[in-house]
């Protein structure tokens, strides 16, 4: 037993060194690993689906970032805007030969899919083709790389917020995760399956891809290691998409995430600390931080104060606008040069004026690059206005001298009316509308075999203030509304027996106010009704009596928003 | 069957007659309106003093008749018709410094039976009921004004109504 003792020492002192041994192993050195990229950007919709403004501009930030910040080299990566499937196929086939080439080498590969475009169900659409989700699946698993990492912002189509899917019980995101998940692949969708995803015209992208690159950028990189690794970015992407989806009109989006990586840890998609210029957010300023250049929005960073974050650019001007609390936004402008880390100098920054009326919410929810977002921009309502005779000294003078009103059988007449606004604040829209307000006539029979007939017709063109809010969730809107402008009445005197015609034209003022609802099922089409009450003082006559053209107006219409 | 469809038409065109009113309605004035120009003079009415002429009304038109100057007259025989009750309405416009009468010569023997000074009022609607004896069969209506003031007619007529209250006139032919 004695003599045991020695060996067994020895053979833990072996064991332990062995285990040291394999823990201190290098990693593969960028030399030893090879990433390749292809990133896929497809505007054009399949049947039944409008183009999208985005997708292929998202695709190419996405490649950007991965070139300037990733192992990513331009040759090792291939950016396809609107390809056919044979297309996209050749380049699967390409890649691979590189993959088997590295294996062969010993060397490590990552694989890095991305996918910006319109998606339904069982399929992504590259125009009028399909690719199904079997297929797609199929071709990444036979790729011989050792990690593959997807990315899918799968869209449809929209306006300001753009609803992409299909459907949403039909959404790519869901069925694609379940069915695409396999041993050495990660997969991150821009949402739920229950959920739509969307495009922003302030943003000039998709919220998930524009969070994604902002996270890739080093605004996700939580431990400040100088890396962004993939549980980061999804966090990151996760959190600020879902933020600036809450205030739109389509509603929340989550981004999610299946990682099947086995044996391989964290992964590091970027490494913004290497990059040649960066730019540093002080740590004595917390708040949202809104990055562009050229009006476009490059970054957005909501950033805690006491931590510092340095995101990765390239070299250029910036402007900062930063929100510190809800009555201080300023705006900084910052110059990055390579292989410098600059700073923002807070105290430096101008203050911007917070604009009344703004909706404040959760940090960067407010910020001034998503003013307006909160529901869309334009809209248009075109109604039937039902409303019923105006009685007036100008009616009344013309029953004194024998005339009767001609329309009695249906004491009420309609109109059309079209109306079109812009949303100028979360409450306030103005516009203008332009329609018919009245038409009437009214006969006197002479006693010889004649008849004097008289008809007019006013018409308006109206400058209109409404004041709007949402209810019941955003099913319903209520709004009041207010609307001063030109009108202009056309009479006509008829006398049959001499053929005798007199035509005159008047201009006055239309003055109207009314309350509605309007029912909006989808988030560019409702129906609207409202009541109200108007009045354009106008027509007249030779002994100075005016027609008011006053009276209840009830409308019923179609709107829709854009 | 031939009985019940005799019945049904018999009760349909008794129906249409009762409630034809108005097809019973007698007019004594022609061209109520003023509406008949024959050049510048009215071709219903005889103007046997001072001038008329065309003027708008509340469309310039819808013509009425103006009486220009101190003193006008204007009449008109309605022959052929008679009643106990004449209703007669005339639109006018009057001002303070102008007098208007209407005047009735029953049988137009040239003996006045009933005048009648119409109101200062502005374009509003006139009536009178005037009762007689159903004995004439024609009248003359004369409208006569009297004054420098504005007088203005856009509207007359003479019609028989149901029912005049007070002493109808007695009326006679001194011709």
């Amino acid at each position: 037993m004695n003599n045991l003792i020695p060996i067994l020492v020895a053979l833990c002192l072996a064991l332990l060194f062995s285990s040291e041994a394999t823990a201190q192993a290098p990693e593969p050195s960028a030399q030893d690993l090879r990433a390749y990229a292809i990133v896929v950007g497809n505007n054009a919709g399949g049947p039944g689906q409008e183009t999208l403004r985005y997708a292929e501009a998202d695709a190419k930030r996405v490649l950007a970032v991965l070139s300037q910040l990733g192992d990513y080299n331009e040759t090792q990566s291939k950016l396809l805007l609107t390809p056919s499937p044979s297309e996209l196929w050749n380049a699967f086939e390409i890649v691979q030969a590189r993959l088997e080439e590295d294996k062969k080498q010993g060397r490590e590969s990552v694989l890095f899919f991305y996918y910006s475009g319109h998606a339904r169900s069982s399929a992504i659409d590259l125009g009028p083709l399909r690719i199904s989700l079997s297929d797609l699946r199929a071709r990444i698993e036979s790729m011989p790389a050792s990690l593959r990492v997807v990315v899918l912002d799968a869209c449809q189509s929209g306006a300001i917020s753009r609803v992409k899917g299909a459907k949403a019980a039909d959404d790519f995101s869901t069925n694609s995760i379940s069915s695409l998940s396999m041993t050495g692949l990660a997969i991150m969708a821009s949402s739920t399956g229950a959920e739509l995803s969307q495009e922003s015209d302030s943003l000039e992208g998709s919220y998930f891809t524009h969070h994604l690159v902002s996270g890739l950028r080093g605004a996700a990189d939580s431990n400040t290691d100088g890396a962004v690794s993939l549980q980061e970015v999804y966090d990151y992407a996760y959190h600020t998409t879902l933020l600036t989806t809450a205030v739109s009109a389509v509603g929340k989006q989550h981004a999610t995430l299946e990682t099947n990586l086995r044996g391989k840890g964290d992964v590091a998609l970027t490494r913004p600390s290497a990059a040649n210029a960066k730019l540093q957010l002080p740590d004595a300023v917390g708040g949202a931080f809104t990055v562009s250049q050229n009006q476009s929005v490059i970054a957005e960073i909501n950033k805690p104060k006491g931590h510092a974050t340095t995101v990765a650019l390239p070299a250029g001007r910036y402007s900062i606008l930063v929100r510190s609390s809800a009555t201080e936004i300023r705006k900084c402008s910052v110059k990055l040069v390579d292989r410098r880390t600059a700073t923002v100098d807070w105290p430096a920054c101008s203050k911007v004026a917070v604009v009344t009326g703004v909706r404040k919410g959760a940090p960067g929810e407010a910020s001034a690059a998503h003013f307006g977002e909160s529901g869309p921009q334009w809209g248009i309502e075109v109604g039937l206005d039902i409303r019923g005779p105006s009685k007036d000294a100008y009616t009344d003078r013309l029953e004194t001298f024998g005339y009767q009103r001609g329309t009695e059988f249906l004491n009420f007449e309609t109109h059309i009316q079209l109306k079109a606004y812009r949303r100028m604040g979360p409450y306030l829209l103005l516009g203008g509308s332009v329609g018919r307000l009245e038409t009437d006539s009214y006969y006197r029979h002479t006693d010889g075999a004649s008849r004097y007939s008289l008809k007019w017709s006013t018409w308006h063109a109206s400058a209109l203030a409404r004041i709007q809010k949402n209810g019941f969730g955003d099913l319903f809107q209520f709004y009041a509304e207010a609307s001063l402008g030109l009108s202009r009445a056309a009479s006509t005197l008829k006398e049959d027996e001499m053929n005798r015609t007199a035509k005159e034209t008047y201009y006055g003022a239309a003055v109207s106010g009314s309350v509605g609802v309007i029912l909006m099922p989808v988030s560019y089409l409702g129906l609207v009704t409202s009541v109200g009450y108007g009045v354009a003082p106008t027509l007249s006559n030779e002994l100075d009596d005016t027609h008011l053209g006053a009276g209840l107006i009830t409308n019923i219409g179609l709107r829709t928003t854009f | 069957m031939q009985r019940l469809i005799s019945s049904i038409l018999f009760a349909a065109f008794a129906f249409l007659t009762l409630s034809a009113e108005d097809c019973g309605t007698q007019h004594f004035i022609e061209d109520s309106g003023f509406d008949l120009w024959c050049d510048e003079q009215l071709c219903a009415w005889e103007v046997e003093a001072g001038q008329v002429v065309q003027t708008p009304s509340w469309h310039k038109d819808d013509y009425a008749v103006e009486f220009v100057g101190d003193s006008v007259v204007i009449s008109q025989l309605s022959v052929g018709a008679r009643t106990t009750c004449l209703r007669f309405e005339v639109l006018a416009d009057i001002d303070d410094n102008a007098r208007v009468f209407l005047e009735m010569d029953f049988f137009d023997d040239g003996v006045l039976d009933y005048e009648e000074e119409l109101a200062h009022v502005r374009w509003e609607r006139l009536t009178f009921l005037v009762g007689t004896r159903a004995n004439w069969d024609s009248v003359r209506f004369t409208l006569r004004k009297e004054g420098p003031g504005r007088a203005r007619l856009a509207q007359i007529e003479a019609t028989d109504a149901a029912a005049c209250v007070g002493d109808p006139l007695e009326v006679e032919d001194h011709s």
